[in-house]
């Protein structure tokens, strides 16, 4: 009789502290979360090449490599002052091109490469000189000056589209060896998310 | 038994009859008269138990498109809603991309204490999640939390204006951090715990464009009281 009575007050004792636990109230909330990237591309969109004065240039200028790479090929050159001499004088070739932020991040320029191609026949192509009123490079010039460039423009927004309008010569003081020759050569441009100068 | 006996008898049992009939009536009306004395009072035992209920009162992404400290970023949107009653709440954020930590965006969720009693943080978890593993191991965040009395005023006396967490990387540390935060506050009725989850795509992350990740986090409350 004694256990039985023990057995009960055990049970009575395990129920109530069961009660107890679930006593403890309880309230759950919940939170659904999504984070989504964007991402960053800018491509050339096109390119062409133009003279003026008694300029008559030319071959072509295209945009290969879904967008990322420039290739120019230019005939008919002739030396002449440098650009800055002769700003007023209208007689160059020109080369112009676009790119276009076609991604979600807005970036700027990073660095490039500008270097001869395949059917180049210029000794140096480095005798090929750029420039617009604000500066005058070589084409191994051409990632200093674009880094110029950005510099003074900014951040080129997602969806913006930029165009590039250079002046073409050759060298002054390139030799009669440079008669009749073809340059050509490519330039490609690494850009970096704006927010990460 | 003689005619004289008989009737003697008849008579004792009548008189005994009426003193009967008597006695019966006066003791109704001692009833009545007694009843006109008391009166009752009634007690109505209505015991009604706490109410226990927290709630999603906001979830917002309150900077997404606005400028940062070191650069303009408007191409990221985000928000957040309410769900459920305040059971759920959904938040989102699109178009973010490796940024310093001083360059975050940050989900604000605001939990209320609805019930009648003191609350504090159980447990939260961090579950179901998915979605590319480039941006969760370089997803970065942080927890800030601050606590609203009933009138929306900061409730310094437990924790100061705020309390903070640490840097962490998400997927590591999300659901520890809001516990860690929480820790020994108490949410008392009226009291809103406000979470700002500060968060940012590492710098290192050099892949994991065009991806998006999901998750559901969870928070389990309690009674104060209660281990």
């Amino acid at each position: 009789m004694k256990k039985v009575k023990y057995i009960a007050l055990v049970l009575v004792i395990m129920l109530a502290m069961v009660g107890g636990a679930y006593a403890a109230w309880t309230d759950t909330v919940v939170v659904d979360g999504r984070a989504s990237t964007g991402n960053m591309k800018v491509v050339f969109t096109e390119a062409d090449l133009s003279a003026g004065g008694t300029y008559e240039v030319i071959d072509n200028a295209y945009v290969t490599d879904g967008g990322q790479k420039l290739v120019v090929r230019m005939s008919k050159l002739y030396p002449r002052n440098d650009f800055l001499e002769d700003a007023e004088d209208e007689d160059y070739a020109y080369i112009w091109f676009q790119f276009k932020n076609v991604g979600t991040v807005p970036v700027v320029f990073d660095s490039a490469t500008a270097v001869a191609a395949a059917g180049n026949q210029f000794p140096n192509i480095n005798r090929l000189k750029f420039g617009d009123p604000s500066f005058t490079a070589t084409l191994g010039e051409i990632p200093g000056a674009l880094s110029v460039w950005s510099d003074a423009q900014g951040p080129i927004l997602p969806g913006e589209d930029k165009r590039i309008k250079l002046h073409v010569w050759l060298d002054k003081d390139a030799p009669n060896s440079y008669q009749n020759l073809t340059a050509a050569f490519e330039v490609k441009v690494n850009w970096k998310q704006a927010n990460m100068q | 038994m003689p005619p004289a006996a008989i009737n003697e008898k008849r008579d004792t049992l009548k008189q005994i009859r009426f003193i009967a009939v008597i006695i019966i009536v006066a003791f109704g009306l001692i009833g009545v008269v007694y009843a006109a004395w008391v009166d009752q009072v009634v007690v109505a035992g209505n015991v009604r138990t706490a109410d226990f209920n927290v709630r999603i009162t906001g979830a917002t992404c309150p900077n997404a498109g606005k400028s940062g400290d070191n650069f303009d970023l408007t191409y990221i949107s985000g928000g957040g809603e309410v769900l459920e009653s305040g059971k759920r709440a959904r938040l989102w954020v699109d178009n973010i991309y490796p940024s310093p930590r001083v360059s975050h965006q940050n989900w604000q969720l605001y939990i209320k204490n609805e019930s009648d009693i003191p609350v504090v943080l159980d447990s939260s978890s961090l579950d179901a999640y998915s979605g590319s593993n480039e941006v969760w191991n370089y997803l970065w965040g942080e927890i800030h939390l601050r606590i609203y009395d009933e009138k929306g005023i900061t409730a310094a006396n437990q924790i100061g204006s705020t309390v903070n967490s640490g840097s962490f990387i998400f997927k590591d540390g999300i659901d520890l951090k809001s516990e860690a935060v929480m820790d020994g506050i108490i949410l008392y009725p009226g009291y809103t715990a406000r979470y700002s989850i500060l968060f940012w795509l590492h710098p290192d992350a050099t892949e994991g464009q065009n991806e998006k990740i999901d998750f559901t986090l969870t928070y389990n409350w309690k009674q104060w009281n209660m281990p």
